[in-house]
């Protein structure tokens, strides 16, 4: 069994296999070898590691993932299995928490499913409705803005 | 103490920002590269903040998608506008990737679409000096002269007897790895006007023959292009003329996947064409009725580095293509010859013998190749 730590103070204790998803605490276990001390996680509240852990104990199973150095092949975003889907059925600011942490502990199954959650929220979806969604300060001055806009006009679907 | 206070107090004030703002570039990257299909979502992107403008317009400009030929003009423009004197625009420098593919037929046919590539082309050029030891001196002109006769007279000969001594002899030759050689002289008639073009300071077109290889050759030593431009996609694009092309082709020099397929594309252009674009990697000259065996060899000569090839449809080639293919690429990894009636087991067993290692040979519909 390992404890995780979070910033909080809070101690979590799961299984070995369930930890190692993350390449960070896998790194750090071989490292310092097993002990009973929790590994802090410093960046990661502990409303943020309970998901995290719930997403690695489903995960616990699954076969570590094919590399792949086919960087030619789009990555495509519309293959979320129900189960993950429903796991990303949160609110905007803690799908960020998780793709947050997922980077910096290093787990890559659920950096991507956050990342494909996050490109398929954003589809169809104008400026405005994407700021609206995520909380994002408009920070362009209007100038700024309307030459932007007329720079990238030939992005622009009819 | 004092300092590690400060530093902490940021960090807190750090994690008090809305989480989406505190998505990393690399994180923000791979989102964007998701959204990238849907061109005017990524276009939405990078109109919500300064971050996310920065981190996306390089994705958003990387492959331009149109849908129609309005948005060619914009874009065309758009880097016209931002051209200025020397320099290309930190837009132009972006562009990786230029297909029409996605427009719909009659606006690949627009003979307008021709002058739109070019101006693209154009912004994203950038001159180099010509590198040392290439023939820039006049003195090292008459010496070189006598070989490239000797090689297009080699070269019409296979030609006509479309024997598969293609290779034998160009393998050594050294002109072959020049950037221009015999071919120009062949060309010469249908060229013309590039060459008064290209040498306009020069020597006039009514010129003999001679003075006018060496002088193009002075002129192109003085005009080598680079750019950003990586992969060029006119498939079906009637609208760009072999003309135009041929003028274009030393600004493509850069380009490593080129599609042409269905393009009305002859010998003459590919020829020119593969003099320039020598660092190709994967083409398609699929459904062009007018490419013969010449073209072909001209192609696999000068770009000796092609992974992957498809021919479908080009019904006058024959065995002689296979054999120039399997003589002169050493990385082929994919071959279509599908539908190509003329290839036969002999072109086919060629190809398959020099390369174990290939993927992919489309033999589909080859009326005269067996198992």
């Amino acid at each position: 069994m390992v404890v995780l730590q979070s910033s909080d103070g809070k101690n979590f204790t799961v299984e070995r296999g369930v930890a190692i998803q993350s390449v960070l605490i896998k790194n750090l276990l071989e490292d310092i070898g097993e002990s009973d001390e929790p590994i802090p996680l410093p960046n990661v509240s502990s409303k943020v590691l309970e998901k995290v852990i719930e997403y690695c104990e489903y995960h616990v199973d699954d076969p570590s993932p094919i590399l792949d150095d086919l960087d030619e092949i789009p990555k495509r975003s519309d293959d979320i299995t129900p189960q993950d889907e429903n796991y990303m059925k949160v609110d905007q600011e803690l799908l960020f928490e998780i793709l947050l942490a997922a980077n910096y502990m290093d787990i890559k199954p659920l950096l991507e499913l956050g990342c494909k959650t996050v490109a398929n929220m954003i589809r169809n979806k104008t400026a405005q409705e994407i700021r609206t969604m995520f909380n994002i300060v408009d920070d362009f001055s209007p100038e700024e803005r309307e030459q932007i806009k007329k720079e990238n006009e030939w992005a622009e679907d009819h | 103490m004092e300092a590690s206070k400060t530093a902490s107090a940021s960090h807190v004030l750090f994690l008090q920002r809305p989480a989406c703002s505190r998505v990393p570039p690399e994180i923000l990257l791979e989102i964007f590269a998701l959204v990238a299909p849907s061109q005017a979502s990524l276009r939405a992107c990078i109109l919500t903040c300064r971050q996310w403008n920065l981190v996306g317009t390089p994705v958003l400009w990387r492959r331009p998608q149109f849908h129609r030929l309005s948005s060619v003009e914009h874009f065309a423009s758009t880097l016209v506008s931002f051209t200025s004197g020397a320099g290309v625009s930190h837009y132009a420098k972006l562009v990786e990737t230029v297909s029409f593919s996605t427009l719909p037929e009659v606006d690949r046919n627009n003979p307008q679409l021709a002058t739109l590539l070019d101006t693209i082309v154009n912004c994203m050029v950038v001159p180099t000096k010509p590198t040392l030891g290439l023939p820039a001196k006049p003195s090292g002109r008459n010496p070189l002269l006598p070989p490239v006769i000797k090689r297009s007279r080699s070269l019409s000969r296979n030609n006509a007897s479309c024997s598969g001594g293609v290779t034998s002899c160009d393998v050594d030759d050294p002109l072959a790895a020049r950037p221009l050689s015999a071919t120009d002289l062949q060309l010469a008639d249908g060229d013309a006007a590039t060459i008064a073009a290209a040498v306009a300071a020069g020597v006039g077109p009514a010129a003999e023959q001679d003075g006018e290889a060496a002088s193009e050759r002075q002129a192109l030593a003085t005009a080598v292009y680079t750019s950003s431009l990586r992969q060029l996609d006119l498939r079906f694009c009637k609208g760009v003329r072999n003309y135009s092309l041929q003028r274009l082709a030393p600004r493509l020099a850069s380009i490593n996947v080129l599609n042409l397929a269905g393009g009305l594309r002859t010998d003459i252009t590919i020829a020119k064409l593969s003099q320039h674009m020598t660092d190709l990697r994967r083409v398609s000259l699929a459904w062009t009725s007018n490419l013969t065996d010449f073209g072909v060899s001209e192609l696999v000569q000068r770009c000796k580095g092609i992974e992957a090839l498809d021919l479908t449809y080009c019904m006058q080639i024959e065995d002689t293509s296979m054999l120039a293919i399997a003589h002169n690429l050493h990385s082929l990894a994919a071959l279509s010859v599908a539908y190509c009636a003329g290839v036969t087991d002999i072109g086919v067993r060629e190809v398959a013998t020099r390369f174990p290692g290939i993927q992919i040979i489309n033999v589909a519909k080859c009326l005269r190749v067996t198992d």
